[in-house]
């Protein structure tokens, strides 16, 4: 039987496997440890925190995950 | 008479600051220092930028002591070379931090850090129609703050000087035309290196200034910044009770009767 596990990339470098077509980006977020403060983009696309729960990952997504730092 | 602490809030937006002081979170040794300096200056609003989550190193978070000192978060576009990047960023910001409010700044060249006025404009007009509250960095241009507040900024944010160089209200002259001209709250950004130049901007007539160099690299940040709250109220008081006019004659201070007569 095919493997349904597929990856994504992450922040350019880190690939994370998921569960094609199952697995959400709430699931991903979890497995970094990563609280809601952030903003997240597939492929160059906002997705609101709203959709995170319902957005669900095909593998090969480019997710880019943005928090704050200190700045001026 | 002044009755300061009644009549004299800052309103940007319908938000209310009694603290004219601005800061940034740049450049402090650590989390602990930034958040004591912060606390002294007795700022309601900070700057922060936003960058992809480093997902191997620590992440140090900056925002939990901000929000539990009330602080209202002004998030900015930093690293945004064009319009296209800073409008992007801007959206990131408002999910990741909740608030409309951006610190638009584009400058494309790292020596100067020159804020670029085309793409400034540009992206303002863009997120000004997204619905955001934008505050644009930008050059002391009395004729760029018109067309930004024309296009619906809720404040401008004029340099004194390169940020990070210190060297105070190096653009006064087109600092004046901007405040006499401004419909807009006028925050004095960048540059302002010393509680002094910091006094001068309010006694101008700036609303505000924005600090964050001149506090975070001080030997002793939390002094700096308290130095800076007192600077900033000096002269804001000034500005409101009055100055006296300059003149190149001296005119007397005592009586001029020759008291031996």
């Amino acid at each position: 039987m095919p493997s349904n596990d597929q990856w994504v990339s992450v922040n350019q470098h880190q690939k994370i496997t998921i569960e094609a077509g199952t697995s959400t980006l709430v699931d991903v977020l979890r497995e970094l440890e990563i609280d809601s403060k952030v903003a997240v983009a597939i492929d160059n696309q906002i997705v609101t925190q709203s959709a995170w729960p319902d957005t669900v990952l095909h593998g090969g997504e480019q997710l880019s995950i943005f928090g704050a730092i200190a700045g001026g | 008479m002044l009755d300061l602490e009644v009549t004299d809030k800052l309103m940007i937006s319908g938000h209310h600051f009694c603290s004219r002081l601005f800061t940034g979170t740049g450049k402090f040794a650590n989390s602990e220092l930034m958040t004591q300096s912060l606390s002294a200056s007795a700022s309601e609003l900070v700057t922060m930028s936003l960058k992809r989550v480093d997902l191997d190193g620590q992440r140090d978070d900056i925002l939990a002591p901000l929000l539990a000192n009330n602080m209202k978060l002004l998030p900015n576009t930093s690293g945004a070379k064009t319009a296209q990047d800073a409008i992007f960023a801007a959206h990131l910001a408002r999910e990741a931090l909740a608030t409309n409010w951006i610190k638009l700044e584009i400058h494309p060249d790292p020596k100067y850090l020159m804020p670029d006025p085309i793409e400034t404009l540009k992206a303002a007009e863009t997120l000004v129609k997204d619905g955001f509250v934008v505050l644009p960095y930008m050059h002391a241009d009395p004729v760029l703050a018109k067309r930004l507040e024309e296009v619906g900024c809720q404040a401008v944010m004029p340099l004194g000087a390169p940020i990070g160089s210190n060297k105070g209200l190096v653009s006064q002259d087109f600092l004046q035309i901007i405040i006499e001209q401004a419909n807009v709250p006028v925050i004095v950004d960048a540059g302002i290196g010393a509680p002094s130049h910091a006094a001068y901007a309010m006694e101008l007539g700036a609303d505000a200034v924005l600090i964050n160099t001149a506090m975070a690299v001080s030997p002793d940040p939390v002094a700096m910044a308290r130095a800076f709250a007192m600077a900033v109220e000096s002269g804001r008081m000034a500005y409101l009770a009055g100055l006296g006019t300059v003149g190149s004659q001296a005119i007397a201070t005592s009586p001029l009767t020759a008291f031996l007569d």
